[in-house]
């Protein structure tokens, strides 16, 4: 397949092959995905909202400056629905401070690619100094999406156990994570 | 494990109760535990990234039966006009949002106190525009810290800007070129530089036509003004909005995606958790003339055994006494002076009202001969509501109002607000004097005849 730019892909949505569209939300999704996640609990919901950031950025494609990065058009746009989630819980619950919420947001979003991509990566290496089975349960629980119990099962172990060997996996990343040094390659 | 970690983890995996919560608050004043605590924080959002999400195939097949229906329906063009409250393959899961709820409060709370944690937080604050002039009590929240505003200062996103009572700001909104005109009690901030929040108060604004730029928002709790350039005014009170027009048209839509409503000049719509918006025209002013004023000199004990001192027809009840007095009298420090005000009030819709009384001292207040507030011992300045009372538009409800000054500082203003009603001083064209001979001309205090 022809690989085409991300304006040359707007374009031709543009220009009516609206099935393109797929395309530019494979390249986009996890970006999306990322941004709203790092913000949302709640899996199933987080998923409908990041499909309802596809929808109205298609809705809104006419309005797109293709002079400019699409990646980071497509952030906002998640992170400007994140806002309105937290909008629709704070009427549910109690009232929060805009600028309380606006904090949030910039939590998830506000670093430079770089420093993210650098982040993940000590993320992996980190997960994979765990050992098993902690590393396992972790992969289990975040990329698969699995509940506690059926973990147990897998691993012939009760939820509980499952939930406290999270709990300290997640604190030895949480140290891991800091101590690990930047990923800058210098001459010895 | 620490209390810190342990606390962090039950709070993102949204199962901490609120003893627990309060708990972490506690622990997290301290630098070394907040640390800790958004380090997790900031882990689990990570680790959440690791999911891999398909949002192709729903988007996808959304989108073609979107122009399938559109096909059908005759309408050929390819973007949709409005999409949110379309929700394809949507299944409400409650439980998980009450988890994502809890989750979100305490986050929410602890990186307000977090402010410290400059690798979480980067917020660049962008100019939107200045302040042109001010009056009274204007104030700037920055991070928790408030200053007194200046006329020519700049305004940034994420500052919120405070406007007292009886004060008022004009604010230029420089890159949007719209001018505001800030009313008193309003509170509102700039979250993005094309969106305004108000979170109580009211605002006019004059924006400037904007062709070929994207629209500016407006936002309040219960609902999004689109604005593409127009005159205006919103406000924020009880629990709704109100937004009326007086040239272009203006979209409000309300934020639970349940509606939008088309306000053109001359119209005005309302939002609130009750109603979506509907736009209805504007009804006309009365023809009032103001309450009827009964004031006693320095005995306002004796307001219900003895004819007034003086009385005067009230445009409104708006007043600003200080340390002063109403009437002629001869002491250096009026006090105890009272004031009893009679007549009708004429509602504009017919709905549930409230009534705000801003105060220093007493006051009690009666509509139709039902008691709606009493804080006659009242002993400084405050603010009061009044229980809803039921009102029917271009009826004359009776009204009575009485106050009383005890010692130094001497005001009282009164206020109403409904689903509709904007809140706003009850002006004069919705006030009548009761039905009585030898009432004296409007504005002209009097002494009563009658009196010793």
């Amino acid at each position: 397949m022809e690989v085409s730019s991300d304006s040359e892909l707007i374009e031709a949505i543009r220009s009516g092959q609206r099935e393109l569209y797929a395309e530019l939300v494979r390249r986009y999704q996890s970006d999306v995905w990322k941004v709203m996640a790092a913000m949302l609990s709640g899996f199933h919901r987080t998923e409908d909202l990041v499909q309802q950031v596809f929808i109205k950025a298609f809705v809104a494609l006419d309005s797109f400056d293709t002079a400019r990065e699409f990646g980071p058009w497509i952030r906002t746009m998640a992170r400007n629905e994140v806002k309105m989630e937290f909008r629709r819980i704070e009427r549910e619950g109690r009232r929060l401070d805009v600028y309380q919420e606006l904090l949030l947001v910039e939590m998830a979003d506000q670093s430079s690619d770089d420093v993210r991509a650098e982040m993940e990566d000590k993320l992996a290496r980190c997960i994979e100094k765990l050992g098993e089975p902690m590393a396992d349960v972790i992969r289990r629980r975040y990329v698969d999406g699995e509940e506690f119990a059926q973990i147990g099962e897998r691993l012939s172990r009760s939820a509980d156990a499952v939930r406290v060997m999270l709990n300290r996996a997640r604190a030895l990343l949480r140290e891991c994570i800091e101590r690990s040094p930047a990923c800058t390659e210098r001459p010895s | 494990m620490y209390r810190t970690t342990e606390l962090t983890l039950l709070l993102v995996d949204g199962e901490i109760s609120s003893e627990q919560i309060t708990e972490l608050m506690d622990l997290v004043s301290s630098p070394q535990n907040r640390t800790e605590c958004l380090a997790l924080m900031k882990v689990e959002a990570m680790l959440r990234g690791l999911r891999k999400v398909d949002a192709v195939t729903p988007t996808m097949n959304w989108l073609q039966s979107e122009m399938e229906r559109r096909i059908v329906s005759g309408v050929m063009s390819r973007i949709p006009v409005s999409v949110s409250p379309v929700r394809p393959a949507v299944t409400v899961r409650s439980t998980v949002a009450r988890k994502a709820r809890t989750w979100m409060m305490a986050a929410v709370a602890v990186a307000a106190l977090g402010l410290g944690a400059a690798f979480l937080f980067k917020t660049d604050a962008v100019p939107i525009g200045e302040i042109v002039s001010l009056k009274g009590d204007v104030q700037i929240l920055v991070e928790g810290k408030k200053r007194a505003a200046k006329a020519g200062e700049v305004i940034r996103t994420g500052e919120r800007l405070l406007v007292g009572f009886e004060s008022s700001a004009d604010v230029q909104w420089t890159s949007e070129n719209a001018r505001l005109a800030v009313a008193e009690m309003s509170d509102l901030s700039w979250a993005d530089a094309e969106v305004c929040e108000l979170k109580s108060g009211g605002l006019s604004a004059d924006v400037v036509s904007r062709a070929g730029k994207p629209p500016l928002f407006f936002k309040t709790a219960d609902a999004t003004a689109r604005i593409t350039g127009t005159k205006f005014s919103l406000h924020r009170s009880g629990n709704a909005t109100q937004l009326r027009v007086s040239e272009g048209r203006v979209v409000l839509s309300d934020s639970d995606a349940r509606g939008s409503a088309d306000v053109a000049a001359g119209q005005f719509a309302s939002a609130s958790d009750a109603a979506a918006p509907v736009s209805r025209d504007w009804p006309g002013d009365g023809k009032g003339i103001g309450l009827l004023g009964e004031y006693y000199n320095h005995n306002y004990q004796k307001m219900d055994t003895e004819p007034p001192a003086y009385e005067r027809v009230d445009s409104r009840l708006r007043f600003q006494w200080g340390k002063g007095a109403p009437t002629p009298v001869t002491q250096s420090h009026p006090e105890h002076f009272g004031v009893r005000w009679t007549g009708y009030i004429e509602p504009r819709f017919t709905e549930s009202y409230t009534f705000l009384l801003v105060v220093d001292d007493g006051v009690r207040m009666w509509i139709d001969d039902r008691q709606i507030l009493d804080a006659w011992d009242s002993n400084n300045a405050k603010k009061f509501y009044t229980q809803p009372v039921e009102l029917t538009a271009g009826r004359k409800h009776k009204i009575r109002v009485e106050y009383c000054e005890r010692t130094m500082q001497a005001n009282v203003s009164l206020f109403w607000q409904s689903l509709s009603q904007p809140i706003e001083v009850v002006p004069q064209s919705q006030l009548y004097p009761p039905e009585r001979p030898n009432l004296p001309p409007p504005g002209e205090l009097r002494a009563r005849s009658d009196k010793r």
